[in-house]
């Protein structure tokens, strides 16, 4: 199940049929009570998630922040604002209390599908560019017995 | 209060959240709100992270919406210095939330003093907006305790200097860049350099001077202990006399880091090869995976040993097996990278922890520059040793079984990794000996994001 963060008031109590909703959309949320939180651990989601996706990883689904009672953020419109410019691949939903609705849908192809990894994963090569530095055994011995062999000898 | 690693000076990737007044010049970038540094902070790509956050209280924000953005902030990247802007009273338990205060509006050299700990030439701060701490309860108002004599080293005898008459020093105020013995302390215990530059920077803030050393050639007081000599404190135009109290007090301090290192050593080293231990591995290793997370680097751990080294033993007599150990602990000194590890993990078992993943050895010299390659160079120094003394003179009479497991792809904490590493190297043995095994992280970046 792919993590999703839960923005949720602190003072009202979680409707019963969010779970089931998340879990249904194969989501295992994460409950945050405070906007800047839950865009921080988006961010870290996010970040873990394109690292593994990197490696052909691929996360079943990509994250969303679910958002219960928007309205009543005292943030909400800079939340949202920034999460659209910054972390678009991220999708928005709101919870009407029966059914999750989208605000904001994410659209992965424009940074970060979990389908694509980044351009900068390319596979390891198959030969490495390694080529030791020559390195006589008299340099050896300097650097072993602080002389050369010509001096020892 | 916490202190970013020195490494990250150099970067300058600075945001400013609210009404943060600066002077012209500053290279800080002005965001609108605190949702967009974060935005910006998940987005920035590892080679070119967010440094530090300025953050000043806008229109209706209070001092506990400051510390949720600071709080928010740190989870998103612990490295990000956040710093508080403004002339608003401050208890101490809201100071030390930030990892500095600045007074509002903010100059180019005070911004470096928050960041870098650089001194202020202008000492006193401006009058109109100064940032205001009030002391904790519990603290005396006045006059600032002396300084503290450190404990006498069990080792040495008594110190012949006079004690420390002139200077005093004041406790730590978080957030106000104020040093203090809680600063010394702390980098006697966790900085590599030691209590030396924090007691210099320690003496700067406390007399106002323009400067001071440690100089080995230049006349000024001695900073001497007992038997030992840490050389002379030095300040353009400062006379002996003003010079010597700290020199004093210095030399207490230096003496006391000198015993306090000694006794890490005997702790953390093995005592035949000077490598670093078990123990000290353990440590290490799990601080160094939470630094390579928080900076998104890769970081590689080599798990070998010395094929056939029993043979060497019983041939040769355990003398000489020590005298191989103790060479392959010092050809290895000389391949790895400043920040490197070698461990000693049982007996001719080694882990190497291959943390300093991009810094040369040397500044403009050009090496291998993955992990695998410097292992691999290794391998074959190992292969070219002779040992005289021992008769063993023809080269490749020695070789190394090792595997190489890395963050984050092979695990993420030390045991994984070092269990991993451990299982390639007996692979290599079975593949027959004189060969590592590597995973696929130790060849490749850490994708940028």
């Amino acid at each position: 199940m792919a993590p999703c963060v839960v923005l949720a008031p602190e003072h009202l109590p979680m409707d019963e049929r969010l779970p089931q909703a998340l879990s249904d959309r194969g989501w295992a949320p994460r409950i945050e009570h405070d906007a800047r939180m839950a865009m921080a651990e988006l961010g870290l989601i996010r970040r873990e998630l394109r690292v593994d996706s990197a490696w052909d990883e691929a996360p079943p689904s990509w994250p969303g922040l679910v958002v219960v009672n928007a309205r009543a953020l005292p943030q909400w419109e800079s939340l949202l604002e920034a999460m659209e410019h910054h972390l678009p691949d991220i999708s928005i939903w709101g919870w009407d209390g029966l059914k999750l609705v989208c605000i904001h849908d994410g659209s992965p192809e424009e940074s970060a599908s979990p389908d694509e990894p980044p351009a900068d994963a390319s596979p390891a090569p198959s030969s490495l560019p390694f080529r030791p530095e020559p390195l006589s055994h008299d340099e050896v011995s300097m650097l072993l017995h602080g002389r050369s062999d010509t001096e020892s000898t | 209060m916490s202190s970013a690693p020195s490494s990250r000076a150099s970067r300058r990737q600075i945001l400013a959240v609210g009404p943060v007044a600066m002077a012209s010049g500053i290279g800080v970038d002005q965001v609108g709100s605190i949702f967009e540094a974060l935005g910006i902070i998940a987005k920035c790509p590892a080679s070119r992270p967010v440094d530090a956050v300025l953050l000043a209280p806008g229109d209706g924000e209070t001092l506990e919406d400051l510390v949720h953005a600071a709080q928010a902030l740190r989870r998103l990247d612990a490295t990000v210095q956040v710093i508080l802007v403004g002339s608003q009273p401050l208890g101490p338990s809201i100071a030390e939330q930030f990892d500095g205060l600045a007074p509002s509006p903010i100059d180019e050299q005070r911004l470096k003093h928050v960041l870098d700990g650089a001194p202020i030439s202008d000492a006193p701060p401006p009058a109109s907006t100064p940032v205001v701490v009030e002391p904790p309860p519990a603290q005396k108002p006045s006059p600032p305790p002396a300084a503290p004599a450190p404990p006498t080293p069990p080792t040495r005898t008594s110190p012949s200097v006079e004690p420390p008459a002139a200077p005093t020093v004041v406790e730590t105020s978080p957030g106000l860049g104020r040093l203090g013995d809680t600063d010394l302390v702390e980098a006697m215990l966790h900085d590599a350099s030691g209590v030396l530059p924090v007691a210099l920077r320690l003496i700067l803030q406390q007399t106002g001077w323009s400067d001071c050393n440690v100089s080995m050639e230049e006349d000024g007081a001695p900073i001497r202990f007992g038997s030992s000599e840490f050389g002379q404190l030095v300040s353009a135009g400062q006379p002996a006399s003003a010079l010597r109290p700290w020199a004093n007090w210095l030399a207490r301090w230096l003496a006391l880091d000198e015993a306090q290192r000694e006794l890490r050593d005997m702790a953390f080293r093995d005592e035949l090869t000077t490598a670093w231990n078990r123990r000290y591995l353990a440590s290490f290793l799990e601080d160094a995976i939470e630094e390579a997370r928080q900076l998104r680097r890769q970081l590689t751990v080599l798990v070998f040993d010395i094929d056939d080294f029993k043979s060497y033993n019983d041939r040769f007599g355990h003398a000489a097996g020590d005298t191989i150990l103790q060479y392959t602990v010092r050809l290895l000194g000389s391949v790895i990278r400043e920040g490197d590890r070698v461990c000693r993990i049982g007996g001719d078992e080694f882990a190497v922890v291959f943390a300093d993943l991009k810094a040369p050895r040397h500044p403009g010299t050009a090496h291998p520059d993955t992990v695998e390659a410097i292992a691999r160079r290794f391998q074959e120094q190992v292969c070219a040793m002779r040992f005289p003394e021992l008769g063993l003179d023809a080269p490749g009479t020695l070789s190394i079984s090792g595997g190489l497991a890395s963050f984050p792809w092979d695990g993420h904490d030390g045991s994984t990794l070092i269990r991993i590493a451990d299982e390639r190297a007996l692979e290599s043995k079975r593949r027959g000996k004189n060969c590592l095994t590597i995973g696929p992280g130790a060849r490749s970046d850490w994708p940028d994001m």
